[in-house]
């Protein structure tokens, strides 16, 4: 089971196909969720995420506006599309039955 | 244009804060991105203060992220150190199978006997009875430093005031011994009875299991109402609830029961009946007599020291108020877990609590011993470890968890060990004690024993691992990466310290012998020796005639002539009589005198002693022989002058050397008491070991001091108890409500009365046994570690020559040597703790050399057995063979 800014991170990436970078992935967060994600805690998690073999990342070629440095692109693996996939069973399985009280919500 | 550039400190802080140089690239790279955007949106000084504010963000979170990783480590670290060296260790152990099962049985075995005895004590001293909320109940006591009392009853008007005039309890209540005859159902009984202030029951907590508690709104001012325990509400009333609502005659007066404790409830400890007590107005303000025992349940928030201090204030008042009676009285206040404690109790409990001390002590000893045995052998290990660079320290915690997982192992096996010796406590605790120990039923192994167990494994494993540890630590290189270390002076110096330690096991056991010894000789003896009359052939038992009935002397007097006339009529009597006290029934009763011609100022110095009533023929029935003059005879009565017979002592103490014959004194306690004189001189008779009482007594006859409560007693041919029926039918005649209670033999009582020491000598006994099985232990490692050392010397010395007896000087003398010091040592002890134990206990231990000899003859049997064993090896020993052992 994943966490829920782990899964909101790899939902970002999938979303931004080869765009992903790690700034990229906070803006879409912001966008997406109204949510301003600590950078510092965005890189954790993406360390966490590559560490746990759901992300993989390379490096692109240096860039003058970033004072010649260069840009780390992300993308999701095989086993993160699963962990994802096994979290939404998850959570729907505990969502489900509960509409009456939540509301539909999916 | 010129990108303008985020700020350079910033950007290098980050950069150190974050190692990792691709994550830095990548999170400058990102920082740089955006600041470029801000700037161009917003200003530069807006985009340094930006760049600023997310660079300390990111740096502080990749910081703390550091320190937390690090302490992870760290622990991580440890507890792969300790896995280590307990894996380590645990092989280690597991190599040597034999020695690892030595040292965890011998600290289960005194660890076990600490843990249940602790366990003991823990029930019968810190929790005595289960009562809710015990912590909130208080004796208060009336003291009078003038008179040497500091625990003694309140006077009811006394405990009134106490009531009335403090805040700090809910409720403040009072109860009276109220001993009472039950008749009307059945055989008529005895039973202890408890008159109770209304509430009494419900400030201990009771729920009563049928009907109601006692209580002023319950009970109408002077209604005889009753609770009755559980015990008789069973015994006597087959359970039947039908008996609520019920009259019993209790001395002859009816009172109804309203309700039956529950199950287990029976405070003050043994009592089967509560009535409710009440003053009338000439009790209620009677400062005289102090009979009430007081308690009180302490209001919420409020500490007993609070208290204290409210009814000393109370109590200065009335003495104030009512100096004639309160003059000098104080109050004691204290928690009612302390005040119930039986006082005998703790000596028993302190002597086996530091028994089974001295027993964990003598097995700790054996295991530090074996310890560092152990590390000697080891020191080519341990020196290999230091050459390959563990340090001082690695080493001393590698040999500190093996201790650990030894001290742990014993404690683990020591728990079945504590709770089975608890159950044979238990089990075989005489019934007679149990009826006198408070909070027996309670006595478990609770959570608290373990805890404290563990807690001595513990300290053990770390006191005794750490002497050998240190030792071992310190291997001396070169002796040791020589293959002939052994010969080396530091293992002699190690074989001296063990034997050492061995010889200090000796001497601690000797001394738990002879304690054991002294005390079931001084029961024995108790029960055997010569008590000043002749117990063999006599019949004891208790009559107490209730005031209600026999409120007249002479009506007394009939009643007991009646039945010592009927008793002197049955065939197998020999002949029977009447007294007070009997020896050895664990009462007593004194009066202080004031002789003839020897005046006393200060009235708390007045001579104090023994005070017996008795029919004629009393010294006759109990042979005790009379020296001079005359015993009482029908001439003495209530019209003639008044005689008394003293004993010996007596005559010795205030008449010395001088004829005691017509001599005369008084009880000063009694108002215009009259001159009684001395008309005889009897022996002198041992009342009673327990309560300490020197032999001076004073024996008045019954028609001139006629009293309530006598006991019978009577010289019968045969079977003592088989005239019991026949007396019984006797009293029924006399009186059918009148019970006859404590009926037994006098050999009966002599054994109840000391069955508690016989019990208490029986677990010392065990333990002691124990103390010698470790000893034995003790000195077989020793010698069997020192042969196994030799055996090479050995080897050489059987090759030039030696025959046996010399290799066996060489093993059993240091046998011998250790023995002899040990039991030369051990001695001494145990003359210091005989006589600790004759001055504090009981006073029924006397030193006597046979113990000592005879106890220290079977340590050395055992010592030098232990010790021959292992030297036997020694001779087996093919030479060849030794020398070639390295």
């Amino acid at each position: 089971m994943i966490g829920a800014l782990e899964q909101m991170a790899l939902l970002a990436v999938l979303r931004l196909r080869e765009e992903a970078s790690a700034v990229a992935i906070r803006k879409e967060l912001h966008e997406r969720t109204g949510k301003n994600v600590g950078r510092g805690a965005l890189y954790t998690v993406l360390e966490r995420l590559e560490g746990k073999g759901y992300l993989f990342s390379w490096l692109g070629e240096p860039m003058p506006e970033r004072g010649g440095r260069a840009r780390r692109h992300y993308s999701v693996t095989v086993s993160g599309v699963k962990a994802l996939r096994e979290s939404k069973k998850a959570i729907q399985s505990l969502w489900s039955g509960l509409e009456s009280v939540l509301g539909k919500s999916w | 244009m010129r990108a303008p550039s985020p700020p350079r400190l910033a950007e290098a802080l980050l950069a150190r804060v974050v190692r990792h140089r691709d994550r830095s690239e990548e999170i400058l790279g990102d920082l740089a991105e955006e600041h470029r955007e801000i700037v161009r949106a917003r200003g530069r000084l807006v985009a340094h203060l930006w760049y600023w504010y997310e660079a300390l963000g990111i740096g502080s979170h990749y910081l703390f992220r550091r320190h937390r990783r690090k302490r992870e480590r760290r622990r991580d670290g440890t507890m792969r150190s300790l896995l280590r060296d307990s894996k380590h260790a645990l092989r280690g152990l597991l190599r040597e199978p034999s020695y690892t099962a030595i040292v965890v049985v011998t600290l289960a075995l005194g660890i076990g006997a600490n843990a249940a005895v602790f366990s003991m004590v823990d029930a019968l001293v810190l929790r005595p009875f289960p009562i809710p909320d015990i912590a909130r109940l208080v004796m208060v006591w009336q003291t009078d430093p003038s008179r040497d009392w500091d625990r003694s009853n309140a006077s009811p008007a006394d405990f009134l005031s106490w009531k009335e005039q403090t805040t700090g309890f809910d409720d403040l209540v009072a109860m009276e011994w109220w001993d009472v005859n039950l008749s009307g159902v059945g055989e008529p009984e005895r039973l202890q009875g408890s008159l109770v202030t209304p509430g009494f029951l419900d400030v201990l907590g009771v729920e009563p299991l049928l009907g109601r508690t006692l209580g002023a709104d319950r009970d109408q001012f002077g209604a005889k109402t009753a609770v009755i325990s559980y015990q008789l509400f069973s015994r006597r009333f087959g359970s039947d609830s039908s008996i609520l609502g019920t009259a019993i005659l209790l001395n002859g007066e009816r009172y109804d029961v309203v309700g039956v404790a529950e199950e287990g409830f029976d405070y003050p400890y043994g009592t089967d009946v509560w009535a409710p007590l009440w003053f009338d107005a000439e009790t209620a303000a009677n400062r005289e007599s102090q009979y009430l025992t007081v308690i009180g349940r302490m209001r919420e928030g409020t500490s007993v020291e609070d208290l204290q201090s409210e009814l000393e204030l109370v109590s200065e008042r009335l003495a104030r108020e009512y100096p004639s009676t309160n003059e000098g009285r104080g109050v004691k206040t204290m928690a009612l877990a302390r005040a119930v404690i039986d006082l005998g109790a703790p000596a028993f409990l302190a002597m086996w609590q530091a028994t089974t001390a001295f027993v964990l002590l003598i097995a700790c000893v054996n295991v530090a011993n074996l310890l560092m045995a152990r590390g000697g052998e080891r020191q080519r290990e341990l020196c290999l470890q230091q050459a390959l660079g563990a340090g001082r320290y690695r080493i001393v915690r590698q040999l500190l968890t093996e201790n650990l997982w030894l001290a742990a192992l014993g404690a683990l096996l020591a728990v079945p060990l504590a709770w089975l010796g608890i159950e044979i406590l238990r089990t075989s605790m005489p019934a007679n004690i149990q009826r006198f120990v408070v909070g027996w039923k309670e006595i478990d192994l609770d959570w608290r024993a373990l805890g404290f167990t563990a807690a001595v494994a513990l300290v053990t494993a770390f006191v005794f691992g750490l002497l050998p540890a240190w030792r071992a630590s310190r291997p001396d290189l070169t002796a040791s990466l020589k293959e002939g270390g052994r010969a080396s002076s530091r293992g002699r110096e190690r074989q001296r310290g063990r034997s050492l330690l061995v010889v200090t096991e000796v001497a601690l056991t000797l001394m738990l012998l002879v304690a054991s010894g002294l005390s079931i000789r001084g029961a024995i003896r108790l029960t055997q020796s010569d008590q000043g009359y002749d117990p063999d052939g006599l019949m004891t038992m208790e009559v107490a005639l209730p005031e209600t009935k026999y409120d007249e002397e002479e009506a007394r007097l009939q009643f007991y002539r009646a039945l010592v006339e009927g008793a002197r009529q049955l065939p197998e009597v020999v002949s029977a009589d009447c007294v007070n006290i009997l020896p050895s029934s664990g009462s007593n009763t004194s009066r202080d005198i004031e002789i003839e011609g020897q005046p006393v100022e200060n009235p708390s110095e007045r001579p104090h002693v023994q005070y017996r009533v008795i029919t004629d023929s009393f010294f006759e029935t109990m042979r005790i022989p009379i020296f001079s003059g005359r015993t009482f005879d029908g001439g003495d009565r209530t019209d003639t002058r008044r005689v008394t017979i003293v004993s010996q002592g007596f005559a010795e103490r205030f008449w010395t050397g001088d004829d005691p014959l017509g001599r005369r004194f008084r009880i000063s306690s009694e108002e215009d008491a009259e001159w009684l004189t001395v008309v005889g001189v009897s022996g002198d008779v041992l009342h009673d070991w327990f309560l300490g009482i020197p032999g001076a007594t004073f024996y008045v006859p019954m028609e001139q001091a006629p009293r309530l409560g006598m006991h019978l007693a009577l010289r019968v041919r045969g079977d003592p108890e088989a005239v019991t029926p026949a007396v019984r039918a006797i009293v029924r005649e006399i009186d059918p409500d009148q019970p006859l209670f404590t009926v037994m033999s006098m050999r009966r009582m002599l054994a109840e009365r000391t069955i508690g020491l016989r019990y208490a000598a029986s677990v010392m006994a065990i333990l002691g046994l124990i103390a010698l099985v470790l000893a034995a232990v003790g000195i077989y490692g020793v010698i069997a570690y020192s042969v196994s050392r030799r055996s090479h010397e050995i080897g050489v010395r059987v090759a030039l020559g030696a025959d046996r007896r010399d290799v066996l000087k060489l093993t059993v003398g240091q046998a011998v040597r250790i023995t002899g010091l040990g039991i030369a040592a051990g001695l001494l002890l145990a003359y210091g703790a005989g006589r600790l134990m004759a001055s504090h206990l009981f006073g029924v231990v006397q030193l006597d050399a046979t113990t000592f000899v005879a106890l220290a003859g079977v340590l050395a049997t055992a010592s030098l057995l232990a010790g021959y064993v292992p030297a036997r090896r020694a001779l087996e020993l093919d030479p060849v063979v030794a020398l070639r052992t390295e």
